[in-house]
């Protein structure tokens, strides 16, 4: 049986560790998902995942018991990963990130063409990634993004639909050109 | 359907992850050549987006994260994290009680005000209260304190102790009863006209339940009161304080 989200934060904040590795086990992917998918590599994933924990151990007290804890979480990563970007952008060369997501693992088509979308949401701006990603793989809402990006939902909806176009036009320069005309002309 | 439909139709299904009706947009996209292209880039995000989504990463920080969670609770800078699981259970309602009594304080100076500014108003009434008696016992009707002008004036030799201390206090009493006259015409203000049918003086007006609208003609008679009895301080007390100060 999972456990409720006050009492396993009930149980960080008294210091249990048997608590805080719980709660480290049932987050860190999704944490460390949307590291990964914002900043396109590995190791810095990995380290800002860090920091997002020991950033939520230190404030977990603030957290809001009666609204749901995943937003929460999603907006100091969010947070994190911005910081981490705004670093990444004074570093001399962003080649290498894009280098490490593209030649570590190509294990097929479906691998491939996921590494081509991340590819492309690497070259777009920073807050369409944030919402495409909130969006299709932790599944917010976009009034949920909003709330975690602290953003209208008429502009996460603008922003969702530029991230997409953008995405495509990427894709399309890539050359990834699923058979749609086949599927478009075929009824 | 036309183009505005069209894009409509796209932008709901991607907003809201409604199932999309392929047959009226394959149509429609055949036909314009513009709908054509945002068909193409939408089903190409589809069947990219899909294994991006499951793309999943083996990853295991746990061991990484609670050593640096211990160093860090070494270090002092979770110290505060055990001491706030008491708080845990009620923050909203700790937070909200916090923010009324921010708000009474902030409130606290301008009653204190009010009340101290009666007391004061109270106070000189009761000096007033005090002189006259002793303008009786010196054979000058109280009355004529406030009619006559500073030559009819008692004489100081007659007056008690207390109005030796008036006298050392000197100008100070002029402004705290101007001030208390003041206080007193602005927390009658405040009084329902209820609370006031006994003193005031009946007026044309109709009576109200409520707040009076007119509280200038309200409370004129309580005005000329203050007003008197401020005349009264003035005419009687010294302007300079005396060398006792």
């Amino acid at each position: 049986m999972v456990e409720n989200e006050v009492d396993l934060v009930r149980r960080c904040l008294a210091g249990d560790d048997s608590g805080v590795r719980c709660f480290i086990d049932r987050f860190q992917a999704m944490i460390f998902g949307l590291c990964f998918r914002m900043l396109g590599h590995r190791e810095d994933a990995e380290d800002v995942t860090q920091e997002v924990f020991l950033r939520v151990f230190r404030n977990l007290h603030r957290w809001d018991q009666t609204r749901p804890l995943k937003p929460w979480l999603m907006t100091i990563t969010s947070n994190r990963c911005r910081t981490a970007l705004e670093k990444r952008a004074r570093r001399p060369s962003q080649a290498e990130f894009i280098d490490a997501v593209t030649d570590d693992d190509r294990r097929g088509n479906s691998d491939e063409l996921a590494e081509e979308l991340q590819l492309a949401l690497d070259k777009i701006r920073e807050e369409y990634r944030l919402c495409f990603t909130l969006f299709y793989l932790q599944e917010f809402s976009c009034i949920e993004i909003g709330e975690i990006l602290d953003c209208p939902e008429g502009t996460i909806k603008t922003w969702l639909h530029r991230a997409r176009n953008e995405l495509a036009n990427h894709l399309r320069r890539r050359g990834i050109t699923p058979k749609v005309e086949h599927e478009l002309y075929r009824v | 359907m036309n183009c505005i439909e069209f894009e409509s139709t796209i932008r709901t299904h991607v907003e809201t992850r409604r199932p999309l009706d392929d047959a009226g947009l394959k149509e429609h996209a055949r036909q314009c050549a513009t709908c054509g292209q945002i068909w193409r880039d939408h089903y190409i995000l589809d069947r990219v987006i899909s294994p991006w989504k499951t793309e999943v990463f083996e990853v295991d920080l746990s061991e990484t994260i609670l050593e640096q969670f211990s160093a860090s609770k070494k270090t002092g800078d979770d110290s505060r994290i055990s001491q706030r699981v008491a708080t845990l259970v009620v923050p909203q309602r700790a937070e909200l009680s916090f923010m009324d009594t921010r708000t009474i304080d902030r409130k606290t100076p301008t009653t204190a005000w009010v009340i101290m500014s009666i007391i004061a108003s109270v106070l000189v009434m009761l000096q007033m209260a005090m002189r006259i008696p002793d303008s009786h016992r010196g054979g000058q009707p109280a009355i004529q304190f406030a009619a006559d002008d500073e030559s009819n004036q008692p004489a100081q030799d007659d007056l008690p102790n207390i109005d030796m201390l008036i006298s050392d206090a000197g100008i100070a009493w002029r402004s705290l009863a101007d001030e208390a006259a003041v206080s007193v015409t602005d927390a009658a203000i405040l009084l329902p006209a209820a609370a006031r049918t006994n003193t005031a003086v009946e007026t044309n007006q109709p009576e109200r339940e409520n707040w009076i609208d007119n509280w200038k003609q309200e409370l004129r008679p309580i005005r000329d009161d203050v007003k008197n009895a401020v005349h009264f301080l003035i005419r009687v007390l010294p302007v300079e304080s005396s060398s006792a100060t």
